[in-house]
C-alpha cells in the first residue's frame, strides 16, 4: 500500500547561463522570473497524494482494474493511444488509466508558484554561476598543487603503503599528505574488525574506498548528482578505473610487483599513455566529457554514454541494424569460426603432398577466437561468444576503452597504410590473472564518417596470423555481399537519426530505453553542435537530469501480474522539464521532456517508444549475441 | 606476390619507432602518435633498384611491460632495427643494448641487426657518448644509421639497403616456389579475393 512521502526538496535553481543543448534551449523568452518554483526538483508519487487510495485487484485474465476513491479523478483512456494497433499495445487499458492518474496526482502535488530569482549550479546545487573559469577551477582535470581541494571529483589510486600511483588532480607534493591519511583511516578502521572499509558522506561530500590490496582506490566526490545516488555510483566507477589497471596490467603482475617491496612503484610499468587514459576515463565516468587537448589545440570530447551506462549498472549501447543485416553479419562470424585452411608445407607431412594426404592437413583457422566484435562508433553492431562463456558488460566497457585509446581510427583513409594492432588485454571478470590477445583492425566503408571496427579476441598469442586470415576473410565476405555493402552503411549512419522524431513523439526530447535481460540499451542520439563550453553543461545537464530522475522516489504499481515502477519529476530549471520514468522487469524507460507537459501526452507518447521499443527490440539491441 | 620480407622494430618507449614506421608507410609525420600497445603489424609493397619487395613490418611497443611478448615477434624476423632517441642517447641506448645482446644471444641466427639513431633533429652537440655507441656496435659488427622521422631524412635510404643486401638467390628461389605452388590453398585463395574485392 501507500505511504506518507514527502516531496524532494532541492534548493531553489535557475540556470542563468545562456541555453545550452537544442532540447535545452529555450524558444520562450528567457525571463528567470517565470520559469522559477520553490521546489527545483519536485518529485511527487502517488504516495504524496494523502487522499488517494488505489485498490487493485486482478481479474480473469490477468487484467487489472483501479478503482480510486476520489471520485474526481476518473480519467478515461485517451483516444490518442487507441490509435496504436492493438497488437502493439503492451498493456491493457487500465494500465492507462492508472498511469494518468499517477501523473495527474503528481502533477496537483507540485507548487508552481515562484519564490526567488537565483541561478542555480547543477553541479553543486547552490547559487554560484557555471562558466569557463568555474569550469576551470572545479572540473577541469589539474595536475598542478595549487587549486587542487577546489575540485569537485577526485580518483586516486594508492599502494597500501601509502604511495600515490595517479590521481585525478594535484601533484605529489599535494598527494603525499593526502594519501597518508586516507590509507591511515582505512587501515584503522579495517585494523581489528572484520569491515571493510566503504564510504564516509557528509553534507555535500562523499568519500568512496575500494580496498584491493596491494592497491587502495578512492572516489571523493562533491558533485550534487553523484551524491543523489547511493554508492553503487561511485563504486562502479571505481571498479572500472580497477579494471582499466587490471586490463593493462593483470592481477598477479600487480600483486607481484608489491611482493617484494610494499613501497614499489607501479608507476614504473605504467605508460604515459595509461595516465592519460584514466584521466579520460576519470573525466568522462564524472561529467560525461574529457580533455583531449594536444600541445596546439584545446579540444574536448563531449559524450554522456559512460557516465549513463555507470547508471543503468554497467549497460552497454548497440548499434540500431535490422535484424536481417544482423543476421547476416551473425552468419559470417560463425562461418569463420568454421573455416579450415590447409596447414603451411612445413607442418605438414612434408614428403606425401598427394592428394589423399591433404584432408588431414587442414585445421581449423580460428580454433583460437574465443570472442569476436564489430564495433561502430563505441556501439556494438555485432558479437560472439562460445556457448560456454559470455563477457560481462564492464569487461565490454574496458574493451571499448582500449580502443579508444588506440592510434586515432580514420586517420588515414588510405587501408593500405593501417596496421593491424595485436595487442594483450586482461579482461578482469572474466579472467584477472591471464591475458587474451586481442587482433584490431578496421574498415571503412564508403559513404561512412567513421570506421567499423573489428575485434578478434584469441587465447593464443601466436594465432597474430591466424586472426589475421580470419580478419580478411570477414571483411571480403562483407564487402562482397551486395545487401552488407550497401545497407550497412545507409543502415549505420541512420542511427544517428533523433528516434524522438521517427517515432513522431516530440513533447519526449530525450529517451533512454534499457532492455534488463540483456543489460543493454539505447539512447536517442544526442549532438552536441553549439562551442565547446556550452556543449559541456549540456552534457552535465543531462547528466543531471537523469541521475535526479532515476533516483527520484518511485512507485511501484501491480499491473496484472507485473509491477510497473514510475517516476514523475519536474524540475524547474529554465523554461521548466519534466522527466517520467516507467520501468518493470522487462524494461526502463526514461524520458526528458521540455518544459511542463500534460499527463495525456506523456503517458500517450512514452507508452509508443514503450511499444516501438519491444517491437524493434531485434533491431535495438543485440542481446547475448551469436554463439559457436 | 613479392617476397615478403619480415622486419621487427623493437628499442624503448618514445624513441619513435611507431613514426619511423608511419614515415616510411606513408611519408607523413604525426606528432601525436599514441604509445603502440602491444604491436601493430603493417605490410607495405616497397620497389628499389627494380626489386620488389613485401615488407612485414612489426612495430613493438616499447613498453617495459610487453617486454616478454617481444620474442614472438622477432622469432621470424630477417631484419631488426633496435632503435634509440638521439636527443637522449645515454637513456635510450641502454634499452637498445639489451635488444642487441638480447637477439645476438636468443634471436634467429641469420637475423639481421641494424642500430637506428632516430629524432636526428634533435640530436645533441657532443659527440662522445655517440662514440661509445658506435664502439659497442663496431665491436658486435653492426652499422648504426641516423634518422629523423620527422625530417624524413634517412628513413627511405635504411629500406633501400635492407633491400639491397638481399641476396639475389632468395628472389630467384622465391619466385621458383611460387610457380610451383598450387592453386588450391585455401589461405591463398583467400588472400586472393580479398585482393580482388579490393576492400581490405
Amino acid at each position: 500500500m501507500i505511504s506518507d512521502d514527502k516531496p524532494l526538496g532541492r534548493p531553489p535553481m535557475l540556470q542563468s547561463k545562456k541555453s545550452t543543448h537544442s532540447f535545452l534551449s529555450s524558444t520562450a523568452g528567457l525571463n528567470p522570473a517565470s520559469f522559477l518554483g520553490t521546489d527545483a526538483t519536485t518529485a511527487v508519487t502517488l504516495a504524496s497524494s494523502d487522499q488517494a487510495e488505489i485498490a487493485i485487484f486482478e481479474e480473469g485474465l490477468g487484467l487489472a482494474k483501479t478503482t480510486l476513491s476520489r471520485s474526481s479523478r476518473s480519467v478515461s483512456p485517451q483516444p490518442s493511444f487507441m490509435v496504436l494497433p492493438p497488437q502493439l499495445a503492451l498493456d491493457p487499458l487500465p494500465f492507462v488509466e492508472l498511469l494518468h492518474d499517477f501523473v495527474n496526482t503528481s502533477i496537483a502535488k507540485t507548487d508552481d508558484t515562484y519564490k526567488g530569482s537565483k541561478p542555480f549550479n547543477i553541479l553543486t546545487e547552490t547559487e554560484e554561476d557555471i562558466d569557463e573559469s568555474y569550469l576551470e577551477e572545479k572540473v577541469h582535470i589539474s595536475k598542478k598543487g595549487e587549486g587542487f581541494t577546489a575540485k569537485l571529483k577526485q580518483f586516486f589510486i594508492l599502494s597500501s603503503a601509502g604511495k600515490p600511483i595517479y590521481s585525478m588532480n594535484g601533484d605529489d607534493d599535494v598527494l603525499l599528505g593526502y594519501s597518508g591519511l586516507i590509507t591511515t583511516i582505512v587501515a584503522s578502521f579495517e585494523d581489528g574488525t572484520d569491515l571493510l572499509f566503504r564510504s564516509i558522506s557528509q553534507n555535500g561530500f562523499r568519500m568512496v574506498v575500494m580496498n584491493k590490496s596491494p592497491l587502495i582506490l578512492v572516489a571523493i566526490s562533491r558533485v550534487s548528482y553523484e551524491l543523489m545516488l547511493d554508492l553503487k555510483l561511485l563504486e562502479s566507477q571505481l571498479s572500472s578505473v580497477y579494471n582499466y589497471l587490471l586490463a593493462v596490467l593483470s592481477a598477479p603482475v600487480i600483486t607481484k610487483s608489491f611482493h617484494n617491496r610494499m613501497n614499489y612503484d607501479l608507476r614504473r610499468v605504467l605508460s604515459a599513455q595509461d595516465l592519460k587514459t584514466l584521466d579520460i576515463l576519470t573525466s568522462m565516468l564524472t561529467f560525461g566529457f574529457s580533455d583531449t587537448t594536444d600541445d596546439e589545440n584545446k579540444s574536448y570530447t563531449v559524450d554522456p554514454s559512460m557516465f549513463i551506462s555507470s547508471l543503468l549498472d554497467d549497460a552497454v549501447q548497440c548499434a540500431r541494424l535490422s535484424s536481417t543485416l544482423r543476421a547476416k553479419l551473425d552468419d559470417i562470424f560463425v562461418s569463420c569460426k568454421r573455416l579450415k585452411v590447409n596447414l603451411p608445407q612445413s607442418e605438414a607431412t612434408p614428403f606425401l603432398q598427394g592428394k589423399l594426404y591433404t584432408l588431414e592437413t587442414t585445421k581449423l583457422l580460428a580454433s583460437d577466437l574465443l570472442f569476436a566484435f564489430l564495433i561502430y562508433d563505441n556501439k556494438i553492431v555485432s558479437h560472439l561468444h562460445p556457448k560456454t562463456h559470455c563477457l560481462e558488460n564492464k569487461d565490454i566497457s574496458t574493451l571499448l576503452l582500449m580502443l579508444s585509446q588506440l592510434s586515432p581510427a580514420g586517420e588515414s583513409k588510405n587501408v593500405q597504410e593501417e596496421p593491424d594492432l595485436w595487442f594483450p588485454i586482461c579482461l578482469a571478470r572474466f579472467n584477472d590473472s591471464g591475458f587474451l590477445h586481442c587482433y584490431v583492425r578496421h574498415l571503412h566503408l564508403p559513404n561512412l564518417s567513421r570506421p567499423l571496427t573489428l575485434l578478434l579476441l584469441s587465447g593464443n598469442k601466436n594465432s597474430f596470423f591466424e586472426m589475421k586470415q580470419s580478419a580478411n576473410y570477414i571483411f571480403a565476405k562483407i564487402c562482397k555481399s551486395k545487401t552488407l555493402s550497401s545497407s550497412l552503411p545507409e543502415e549505420l549512419a541512420q542511427g544517428y537519426l533523433p528516434l524522438t522524431s521517427v517515432l513522431k513523439t516530440p513533447q519526449v526530447k530525450h529517451f533512454i530505453y534499457k532492455r534488463r535481460k540483456a543489460n543493454q540499451y539505447i539512447m536517442d542520439p544526442l549532438t552536441f553542435s553549439k562551442d565547446t563550453f556550452e556543449n559541456i553543461v549540456d552534457s552535465m545537464f543531462i547528466l543531471y537530469l537523469y541521475t535526479a530522475l532515476s533516483s527520484s522516489k518511485s512507485e511501484e504499481v501491480r499491473v496484472g501480474a507485473s509491477m510497473k515502477k514510475l517516476t514523475y519529476t519536474r524540475w524547474h530549471l529554465k523554461e521548466g522539464f519534466t522527466g517520467f520514468l516507467l520501468a518493470d522487469e522487462k524494461y526502463e524507460l526514461y524520458c526528458l521532456c521540455k518544459g511542463f507537459v500534460t499527463s495525456l501526452v506523456l503517458i500517450e507518447q512514452s507508452l509508443r517508444i514503450v511499444n516501438w521499443c519491444e517491437n524493434y527490440r531485434k533491431r535495438l539491441f543485440i542481446g547475448p549475441g551469436v554463439q559457436f | 606476390m613479392p617476397l615478403p620480407y619480415k622486419v621487427v622494430l623493437l628499442g624503448d618507449s618514445s624513441v619513435g619507432k611507431t613514426s619511423l614506421v608511419h614515415r616510411f608507410i606513408a611519408d607523413a609525420f604525426n606528432p601525436h602518435l599514441a604509445n603502440t600497445i602491444g604491436a601493430a603489424f603493417i605490410s607495405k609493397d616497397y620497389t628499389h633498384n627494380e626489386r620488389t619487395v613485401k615488407f612485414e613490418i612489426w612495430d613493438t611497443a616499447g613498453q617495459e611491460r610487453y617486454k616478454s611478448l617481444t620474442p614472438m615477434y622477432y622469432r621470424n624476423a630477417l631484419v631488426a632495427l633496435v632503435c634509440f632517441d638521439l636527443g637522449v642517447p645515454e637513456a635510450s641506448f641502454e634499452r637498445a643494448k639489451y635488444w642487441i645482446e638480447q637477439l645476438l644471444t636468443l634471436g634467429p641466427a641469420d637475423i639481421k641487426i641494424r642500430v637506428v639513431g632516430n629524432k636526428m633533429d634533435l640530436e645533441l652537440e657532443e659527440a662522445g657518448l655517440l662514440l661509445l655507441i658506435e664502439e659497442f656496435c663496431r665491436e658486435r659488427q653492426l652499422a648504426v644509421l641516423k634518422t629523423s622521422a620527422k625530417r624524413g631524412e634517412g628513413v627511405g635510404e635504411l629500406f633501400d639497403s635492407i633491400v639491397l643486401e638481399i641476396p639475389q638467390a632468395e628472389f630467384d628461389s622465391y619466385s621458383l616456389e611460387q610457380a610451383q605452388e598450387g592453386q588450391t590453398d585455401d589461405a591463398l585463395l583467400l588472400n586472393l579475393r580479398n585482393r580482388r574485392t579490393g576492400c581490405c
